[in-house]
């Protein structure tokens, strides 16, 4: 359906932009009868079609009308030089000449007036006394003599463009001439001229990452040709650590996402595009705000303390990603969502021991090595700008199902009745009030559709000794809630350049800025935006409905109104970060580089907020402001000595090294109270500082490293590496960390025996690797143990607290795995096939292990405990057509399994309530009580003691209160009568069973359309946010589902009645609020068109790309909240809960990519 | 250039590759290694347990102390103020754990840990250390008090954990081990606290007297009692602020205003009176924001209010009601007594736990327990009237013919009377729960007077959750389990 349009259109804008092309269309056939032009008549029908393809013309249309060239010729010359004239005619059409320089000796001088006239008229009139005549070819004019074919063959030129599949123009592809020495290349526009030699006539296209073309090429002809990307990719050069390796050499198991993974709309984040593409690889957002943090496992959780964020190394730079806590403490964003994910070439994910252990002590949750783009490679490329812009209408996926005001009501006067407890507040004695008489979906007011932009520009190029790309973004990025902005400015440069044959040096510079002025999002604060848009009686309405005012207290000053206190409540997050990197490298030997680096970053995070008087709910009332201040500061010098030397079929590597990294933060945080003005409230308006704190914190890391490398005929692969890292966080005995991995690899399709197989099977590797990492995430200084001054005093004495307990035996937490692996490819790479299996087990946890009470601390930093991961990870690639149509499918799917193999005394540990540490039992799954149903009437309690008596189930004691009709029935496990702590069970794993992706892209010609799904099967999720609505701890709004609620005596349900304050705990954590949180989630779908080439010749834009899409458009789920991917904690062991947070967005964006 | 190259590496790689740069100290804290080395931060240990003590009480003193009695209902419904009235305590309740008590008890245990060892290195004098350890003493003996009357049985701690190493599992000790160590503990505070301090925010000689005469009566051992409040009661540093004046008329315009501007009314509204033993000091400088006791009390819309019947149980003559509670337009009572002129945008104030007038009455309980002779008699109502003499002029007072009538005033009927001149004067100070218990009457007053069962298990606290599961060795409550 595709192709017929698709052509109709490429001959709609020959024709239109450049009248009478087909005169020299036939000229073309008479002169060369074996060029492959379209003879086809034109349809009548394009003429509809067009419509069709207005949106996409109405992009090049603009541009055309911009471009300086113009149809009609103007010439006003005396006596002129020809070669002059025809430079005129070249600005004039945009037409290319091509001519002998020999040839055109002979040309006389031309005098001519013309006015208006076509093209081919100028070039008659101009070429009438010559000797010599023109071919019109394209849009190009050959400068050919007059005597005919002869002469013609001497000329011996051939041109033309080479693209790739999306008419996008390749540079730098090199076309050879077969059998002879003849090579050129082509230029930024594809574009490349060779001269044939008598005999030879077959060109050879080749670049890497695409398959090769013979093309048999004629004089005079302009040949078209277009190069597919190569399936097989054996060749690309997959980024290690401290190198590079070719993909066939791999011995570990690595992962590798291209730019052009990266998602589309305005909001895309490295997280996000990572989400379902790399096998293993387990992401959730804790929230859908813009930067929000993530939880990221790599093959599982393997450690406790809340380090289970992979090492993220940018530009060989290691970042260590710790997420930002806002102000409030209620949300926490991404360390790395200051990288615009426009500057992103590509990312390796490190999965296993044996790629990662070079990283060392850092390395136990994998490594995601990001490479920005430009300042990479020397050679010749032109300046090339790219600007890109995506437009993007935004909203929330999905909405809760509140209740309406007058189902609310009766629901509250019934919690309240279930209490003893009368009503009288107006809103219920009184249902006609018109303040009351009405119901508000504080979603609809709190949420809204919004417009979000981004912007990218960028320039690169390169010469001999010269590579530079800098890139300029700007991000525009609305979230879906009412007065919140998020604004983000990211810059970056990068350059490299040769000092001399043998020394090379780079600078990598970037700058980025964020502006996010955000409400509260999650968190049990009750106010809560977010909380507030589902919790807020539906009774009230924003706005007084008599006066219209918007008011700041909903009721008698029963509830803050959410609007309000959006529009009032001003909290701002700003983030700057400056990096500089700076290398030298020198090759000292043959083989023998020398690398030495310095990298700095500064980073600063603002934040501040303000809660006015008019929401305070004490008498009387107080404004309350904070201001804190963060600033990080890293420094890292790395040097490195690598040598890599090929002898025959031997591949020797070597690379040793060492490193130092100094990390240094600075907090600063204030509190004030009592402001002067509610308008204006810089911090020092405030009368009073109720906290004020300053912190500085260090920490220093000392490291030597070494890998070797060696492979024979890229069959037999061995590498082996050591890492002895040394951490200040660590007491003195404790302080180095030894990692040591060794892999292997065997290509066994090349041994001999397999030949007969070579046709099917093109290349077959199996690998194998060992390898220790380590993981040192707990606070600076954690082993000495910390005393500190408080912000407060005692009677105006400083006073000095004794925070934390000194843990003189604080070591690495390490983690050994082993990892199989095959890397299988069929049919000259149609079929890709990778399987990995691994087995991880982590000791000597960090963990900030709970303490007694009566020690005076709540935790100590200590090391304990086991944990394995187990799992198998397929991904297979296919290229299912690879004709005109071209449809690529990838596939993924992994299986993990998680298991504490080992705690102190074998003793549970329970965090955060209900999240679960046991021996033989995955980590963080829930535990709490077993929902049975809901006892129909009073009598139905009935408990059969072991002796024979019968009594009532009781709550909490054997003297407690006694269940009625309306409670919970509880799985009374120790059968003894009484519903205790003693009776909570394993009730749900948040862990999935298997993650997967599913992506597709098809493409022909320039139209390409991918989808991506991303599924996560078996994990439950514990529904707080609904937990907590229906304990009714203060008078918030229901769900519909509480509708079904026990009413009375005899009602048969499985929803408990709703008591104000839930005195019989009928809502604590339980199995009634474990939900199924499987999905599946259509991510993305992309459907993008480029521009031909050909079309866009002799204009100044080079490409270009436009595309409309959609992201989250689908999720399949049972889940009743907002989304069941949420997690609301950053802790890897509280994992699967639902508070609340800010659910993701879907949007439809449209955008377009030109390149000049 | 080479050879530079490699020059400028190796020197690099050396200077770096020694190893003691790692270690680094915090700039902006102190480590385990680091502290204390000087007075200033035996001082300031000190200071952060009153902090830690502050924290536990700052509305608890009337949580645990006050709540549980008839005297306050639940205005603003709050859950968990709602099951302390209600007796109703479960074990999850944040107000069950005893966190606050022992980080108060962890700094206690740091300055009797370090002042020695900094005494024996010279680095202080014996004049500056010992208060600084009888001040701990003190804290640590008073902080044991309060975890015994509410929860019983407490993990005895006497020596601070300073490491991972230290860490064992400490079972229950029975209180009467924690009376010996509380006791031992106020004796050496005595011996080392110079009389000369006087100071009614920080721990003295006449605090540890006057909290050691209470754990004494807590155990019933009037003799020592009345011994230890003798020491205060002597002590000339503290005297009975004034209430009744006969410059005042109940008729008077601006009889509230006076009785609100009067000695007595400062002592809660001022701090620092002639009468106060021990007080724990709040102030916005210090960046207190205690803003509990009128949110709580006093406020638009208090958490708690009076009971009515409670509140009518004061006399028309008695004016320290029209200190402690006012009866509202609406016809309902709240408590003023520590909010008197209060404004939370300027103002904190301290927390009264120790007074002179406790001690008085105290030592009246500590007599009449002893015997009912006619002498003692006297003894006790001498006490309880110069209290009651305060409270109204003489016409207050009890006339010896009258308590001495013993048809009346029956030995138990003259007990009552002191208990409840305990609950007029001491009100919403957070005595009233723990002297219905100390006096075994928690069960049947509160069901009395506020229809409310208490079973007699329940009378402790249950411990909180978190603590019974992490430790080996804490066992929950009986009623409780």
């Amino acid at each position: 359906m595709l192709k017929p349009a698709y052509s109709e259109l490429k001959r709609l804008t020959n024709y239109d932009h450049d009248k009478g092309q087909t005169i020299q269309f036939m000229k073309n056939y008479e002169l060369n009868p074996h060029l492959d032009f379209d003879r086809t008549v034109f349809s009548k029908r394009y003429t509809i079609r067009t419509y069709l393809m207005i949106s996409f013309m109405l992009y090049s249309a603009l541009l055309l009308a911009g471009n300086g060239y113009s149809q009609s010729i103007n010439l006003k010359v005396s006596r002129a030089q020809f070669e002059t004239v025809v430079h005129e005619l070249h600005k004039q059409s945009g037409f290319d000449f091509i001519y002998n320089p020999s040839a055109i000796s002979g040309a006389s001088d031309v005098t001519l007036n013309l006015q208006n006239v076509e093209l081919t008229e100028a070039l008659n009139a101009v070429f009438r006394n010559q000797p010599f005549g023109f071919v019109i070819n394209g849009r190009t004019v050959i400068v050919q003599p007059r005597e005919g074919r002869r002469t013609v063959l001497q000329s011996r030129i051939v041109e033309g463009v080479v693209t790739d599949r999306n008419q996008v123009p390749l540079q730098g592809v090199t076309v050879s001439l077969k059998g002879t020495r003849v090579v050129t290349q082509t230029n930024e526009r594809g574009r490349f001229s060779i001269q044939l030699e008598a005999g030879h006539s077959v060109l050879v296209f080749s670049m890497v990452g695409h398959e090769s073309k013979e093309v048999t090429a004629r004089v005079g002809e302009t040949l078209s040709v277009v190069l597919f990307e190569s399936m097989d990719d054996l060749d690309e050069v997959v980024v290690i650590g401290y190198g590079a390796q070719a993909k066939r050499d791999l011995t570990g198991a690595i992962t590798s996402i291209s730019a052009e993974d990266m998602e589309s709309n305005p909001g895309a984040t490295i997280n996000s595009a990572l989400q379902g593409k790399v096998p293993g690889m387990q992401i959730v957002t804790t929230s859908g705000e813009p930067g929000a943090g993530s939880n990221i496992k790599i093959r599982g959780a393997s450690s406790i303390s809340g380090g289970s964020e992979p090492l993220y190394i940018i530009d060989g730079v290691p970042m260590e990603a710790e997420n930002i806590s806002s102000i409030d403490g209620d949300a926490s964003f991404s360390p790395i969502a200051n990288l615009n994910p426009n500057d992103i070439e590509s990312i390796e994910v490190l999965k296993d021991a044996a790629s990662g252990a070079i990283y060392g002590s850092r390395a136990a949750n994998g490594v995601v090595i990001i490479t920005t783009k430009g300042g990479n490679k020397f050679g010749a490329m032109a300046p090339r700008a790219t600007f890109d812009h995506t437009s993007s209408i935004v909203s929330i996926s999905r909405k809760l199902d509140v209740m309406n005001g007058e189902q609310f009501r009766t629901a509250y006067a019934e919690a309240r009745a279930n209490n003893g407890q009368p009503v009288t507040q107006l809103w219920v004695t009184n249902p006609h009030h018109p303040y009351y008489n009405r119901t508000t979906d504080w979603q609809d007011v709190i949420f809204r559709t919004a417009y979000q932009n981004s912007n990218n520009l960028s320039l690169r190029g390169s010469s001999d000794r010269f590579a530079y790309g800098i890139s300029l973004g700007y991000r525009d990025l609305q979230p879906v809630i009412v007065h919140t902005g998020y604004k983000q400015l990211n810059m970056r440069g990068n350059f490299t350049y040769k000092l001399s044959k043998r020394v090379s040096a780079g600078t990598n510079v970037s700058y980025t800025d964020v502006d996010y002025n955000r409400i509260l999002s999650s968190s049990s604060n009750n106010y809560s935006a977010l909380r507030a848009a589902v919790f807020t009686n539906p009774v009230f309405s924003p706005y007084d409905p008599l006066t219209g005012e918007l008011t700041d207290w909903l009721g008698q000053r029963e509830m803050r109104n959410p609007l309000a206190m959006a529009q009032k409540v001003p909290i701002s997050f700003f983030r700057r970060a400056v990096t500089f990197n700076q290398y030298v490298s020198a090759e000292l030997a043959r083989g023998l580089t020398l690398r030495t680096s310095l990298y700095t970053n500064i980073s600063t995070v603002k934040q501040s907020s303000f809660q006015p008087k008019e929401f305070d709910s004490a008498t009387p009332r107080r404004d309350f402001g904070k201001y804190s201040e963060n600033t990080a500061n890293k420094l890292v010098n790395e040097n490195t000595l690598t040598y890599d030397r090929k002898f025959g079929k031997h591949r020797l590597g070597a690379v040793i090294g060492q490193s130092i990294e100094r990390d240094f933060s600075e907090n600063l945080r204030l509190e004030g109270e009592n402001y002067i003005d509610s308008k204006v409230t810089p911090i020092q308006n405030a009368s009073r500082f109720s906290a004020i704190t300053r912190t500085e914190s260090e920490r220093i890391m000392l490291s030597f490293f070494g890998r070797a490398n060696y492979n024979y005929a890229s069959r037999y692969l061995l590498s082996f590496t050591l890492r002895a890292d040394g951490s200040s966080r660590f007491g003195p005995d404790k302080r180095f960390g030894f990692f040591p991995s060794a892999s292997a690899g065997w290509r066994f399709s090349d041994e001999e025996f397999m030949r007969f197989a070579k046709d099917v099977l093109t290349d077959g590797k199996i690998r194998g690797s060992v390898g220790v990492t380590g993981n040192q995430s707990i606070s600076n200084y954690a082993w000495q143990g910390s005393f500190s001054a408080s912000s407060n005093r005692y009677d105006g004495h400083v006073i000095i607290n004794h925070n934390s307990l000194m843990n003189t035996n604080l070591g690495w937490e390490t983690t050994i795995q082993y990892n199989v692996g095959m890397d299988l490819m069929f049919f000259k790479g149609r079929v890709n096939l990778t399987a990995d299996a691994y087995h991880k087990s982590s000791k000597d946890l960090l963990f900030n292990f709970p303490t007694n009470y009566y020690t005076g601390f709540s935790s100590v930093a200590t090391n304990f405990g086991n944990i394995e991961n187990r799992g198998i990870e397929f991904l297979i690639e296919t290229v299912n057509t690879d004709n005109a149509v071209r449809w690529e499918t990838g596939f993924n799917i992994s299986f993990n399994r998680n298991k504490i193999t080992d705690l102190p005394q074998g003793d549970d540990i329970l965090i955060s309530g209900y999240s679960l540490g046991r021996v033989g039992k995955p980590i963080g799954i829930f535990f709490a009580h077993q929902a049975l149903g809901v006892y129909d009437r009073d009598e139905s309690n009935v408990y059969y003691a072991p002796d024979g008596t019968i009594g009532q189930y009781r709550k909490g004691a054997s003297t407690g209160e006694v269940f009625k009709g309306g409670d919970m029935i509880w799985a009374d496990l120790d059968g003894n009568g009484v519903i205790d702590d003693d009776d909570r069970t394993i009730i749900g794993d948040p862990n999935p069973k298997f993650i997967a992706g599913l992506n597709n892209r098809i493409s022909y010609k320039g139209w390409s359309l991918s989808a991506n799904f991303y599924w996560s099967k078996g994990n439950m999720v514990m529904n707080e946010l609904r937990r907590r609505r229906n304990q009714m701890t203060y008078t918030g709004n229901l769900g519909q589902d509480a509708l079904k609620r026990w009413r009375q005596q005899g009602d048969v349900t499985d929803f408990p009645m709703i008591r104000y304050g839930d005195a019989m705990e009928n809502f604590r954590p339980s199995s009634f609020s474990v939900e199924d949180g499987s999905f599946i989630r259509l991510k993305e779908v992309i459907l993008s068109y480029s521009i031909p080439a050909d079309y866009l010749r002799g204009l100044f834009v080079n490409s270009i790309n436009a595309y409309v899409s959609g992201t989250n458009l689908l999720t399949w789920s049972k889940y009743s909240g907002y989304d069941p991917e949420v997690n609301s904690s950053t802790n890897p062991f509280v994992q699967g809960v639902d508070n609340g947070s800010f659910p993701k967005s879907r949007s439809f964006n449209l955008g377009i990519r030109v390149q000049f | 250039m080479k050879k530079n190259i490699i020059t400028w590496f190796i020197t690099f790689g050396m200077m770096f590759s020694s190893c003691s740069m790692l270690d680094i100290e915090p700039t902006t804290s102190w480590t385990s290694a680091n502290i204390p080395t000087e007075e200033a931060h035996l001082e300031g240990i000190l200071y952060a347990g009153y902090s830690r003590l502050q924290s536990a009480l700052r509305i608890n003193f009337l949580v645990y102390g006050e709540m549980r009695a008839e005297v306050f209902y639940n205005n603003a419904f709050n859950v968990n103020i709602d099951k302390v009235i209600a007796n109703k305590l479960d074990n999850g309740m944040a107000l069950a754990s005893w966190q606050t008590f022992y980080e108060a008890i962890k700094q206690a245990n740091l300055v009797l840990e370090y002042t020695p060892e900094l005494l024996e290195n010279g680095v202080i004098e014996e004049a500056t250390a010992n208060p600084i350890m009888g001040q701990a003493y003190v804290l640590r003996a008073y902080t044991y008090f309060y975890l015994v009357r509410i929860w019983g049985d407490v993990p005895l701690i006497t020596e601070p954990f300073l490491s991972y190493n230290d860490l064992r599992d400490v079972s229950r000790t029975p209180q009467d081990q924690v009376f010996v160590q509380i006791h031992s503990d106020l004796q050496q505070a005595v011996k080392l606290i110079p009389a000369s301090a006087t100071g009614r925010t920080t721990f003295t000689q006449a605090s540890a007297y006057a909290i050691d005469a209470h754990v004494y009566a807590w155990e019933h051992d009037y003799e020592k009692v009345i011994e230890q409040a003798d020491f205060v009661l002597k002590n000339n540093n503290y005297a009975l602020s004034s209430l009744y004046s006969t410059s005042i008329n109940v008729n008077d315009k601006d009889f509230k205003e006076k009785l609100h501007a009067s000695e007595f009314a400062r002592i809660f509204n001022e701090g620092r009176s002639k009468e106060s033993i021990f007080e724990l000091a709040f102030s916005m400088d210090d960046g207190d924001d205690n803003q509990y006791l009128s949110s709580y009390l006093s406020g638009s819309f208090p958490i708690v209010r009076p009971n009515q019947a409670y509140a009518e149980t004061f006399d028309d003559a008695d004016w320290r009601a029209v200190v402690a509670h006012e009866m509202a337009s609406n016809g309902l009572y709240k408590v003023i007594k520590f909010t008197i002129g209060f404004s939370s945008d300027v103002d904190t104030r301290n927390i009264v736990l120790l007074r002179l007038a406790d001690l008085y009455l105290l030592k009246a309980e500590a007599i009449a327990h002893l015997g009912d002779s006619d002498e003692h008699r006297r003894e006790a109502m001498a006490l309880v009237n110069r209290i009651r003499n305060r409270a109204g002029g003489p016409g207050f007072e009890i006339p010896e013919a009258e308590f001495m009538n013993r048809e009346v005033f029956t030995a138990e009927y003259l007990k009552d009377f002191i208990l409840e001149e305990r609950k007029f004067e001491l009100c919403y100070e957070g005595h009233r729960w723990f002297d219905l218990v100390r006096w075994g009457k928690a069960v049947e007053i509160v069901k009395e007077r506020a229809g409310i069962d208490i079973h007699p298990l329940s009378i402790v606290w249950p411990i909180h959750i978190e603590e019974v599961r992490r430790g080996a060795g804490v066992e929950q409550n009986e009623y409780y389990k």
